[in-house]
């Protein structure tokens, strides 16, 4: 089987929520990359950048799971979104 | 300068050199302001920015793109303990204040979660916060009059074909003091009437202080080598 690698960009407005929007780079159903912006709300805020790693070499479809360990791991709270909601918007892609 | 201050603040109060601390401010010229999360190029016209003379600047707080014209800008610095280790139940607490000064104007206001502090559905303000080691900086904007044009035109629209109806709607989902009150209300009286549903709410006096050297110090620090920085305001 042969995969292409994927540069994308997607807006997602959380139902109660905020907006992200996400710059991933995608290899099958690997995320090798990915950028998240927008207007929510993470506690402390530099973890965006532990969330953003620990988000690399992760498949589609785990992104909720290993985001909700890695915020329960670290005392990690996000406002204005949830795994899931990451999960769906990526899983939209 | 403006986030510098309020950082310096922050760091004052962490340290405890000063007490808790509401400071009220205005922006000259006008600047929008971008949540830490938020890409830059993503939100901001920044050419258009420059034609209109509009400073651009990252918050140290997440949240969304603010224009700050036409406004109060306030901040809030305090000790966790004095809201809620809850984040959504802190920002209820401190909007609860504003909420009890507009009162004193006539305005019915309400929060409603996450951030917002609205009248009749109408978003009047906007309010963010950022923790350190147990201690709350929030701070937000108070609209006094409302101009969507302006705003539109440096605040970035998903899509440029609904610029009118984002216009248009903006009209119908923002609201500001001079609106609800019906008259122009100066920011010497709002802040006046703020201040004092600080007190009730909190159930403290403020004493007037200009910010200590220190304060000062550290925050034009701050503005020199973190607000001002290309690094910060492009960090994504």
């Amino acid at each position: 089987m042969v995969y292409v690698e994927m540069k994308l960009h997607i807006d997602y407005k959380v139902a109660g929520g905020k907006m992200l929007r996400i710059d991933v780079e995608i290899e099958g159903a690997i995320i090798k990359d990915i950028r998240l912006a927008g207007d929510f709300f993470i506690y402390p805020e530099e973890a965006i950048l532990l969330i953003e790693k620990s988000l690399k070499g992760v498949e589609k479809k785990q992104v909720a799971k290993r985001l909700n360990s890695m915020l329960k791991e670290k005392n990690i709270k996000i406002i204005g979104f949830k795994p899931q909601d990451l999960k769906e918007a990526i899983e939209r892609i | 300068m403006q986030m510098a201050i309020d950082e310096a603040i922050l760091i004052a109060r962490m340290n405890g050199l000063v007490m808790n601390t509401l400071r009220f401010y205005t922006w000259k010229p006008a600047c929008v302001t971008i949540g830490f999360f938020q890409s830059l190029e993503q939100e901001v016209d920044i050419k258009k920015a420059k034609e209109l003379g509009i400073d651009i600047v990252r918050r140290y707080t997440g949240g969304g793109a603010v224009l700050h014209d036409k406004e109060l800008t306030y901040s809030i610095v305090l000790d966790e303990r004095e809201v809620s280790s809850n984040i959504i139940e802190s920002y209820k607490k401190i909007c609860k204040c504003l909420i009890k000064g507009l009162g004193s104007f006539g305005i019915k206001a309400e929060f409603a979660p996450i951030n917002d502090i609205v009248v009749n559905r109408r978003k009047i303000s906007g309010n963010a916060q950022t923790r350190k080691e147990g201690f709350v900086l929030q701070h937000g904007t108070i609209l006094m009059d409302i101009d969507p044009q302006k705003m539109f035109s440096v605040l970035k629209i998903p899509d440029e074909k609904i610029r009118d109806k984002m216009i248009k709607s903006a009209e119908e989902r923002v609201t500001s003091v001079k609106r609800e009150v019906g008259r122009e209300i100066s920011l010497e009286e709002l802040e006046r009437g703020l201040i004092k549903g600080f007190e009730d709410i909190f159930g403290v006096k403020f004493r007037e202080r200009d910010l200590t050297e220190e304060e000062l110090k550290l925050a034009e620090k701050l503005c020199k080598e973190k607000y001002s920085t290309k690094e910060w305001c492009m960090w994504r």
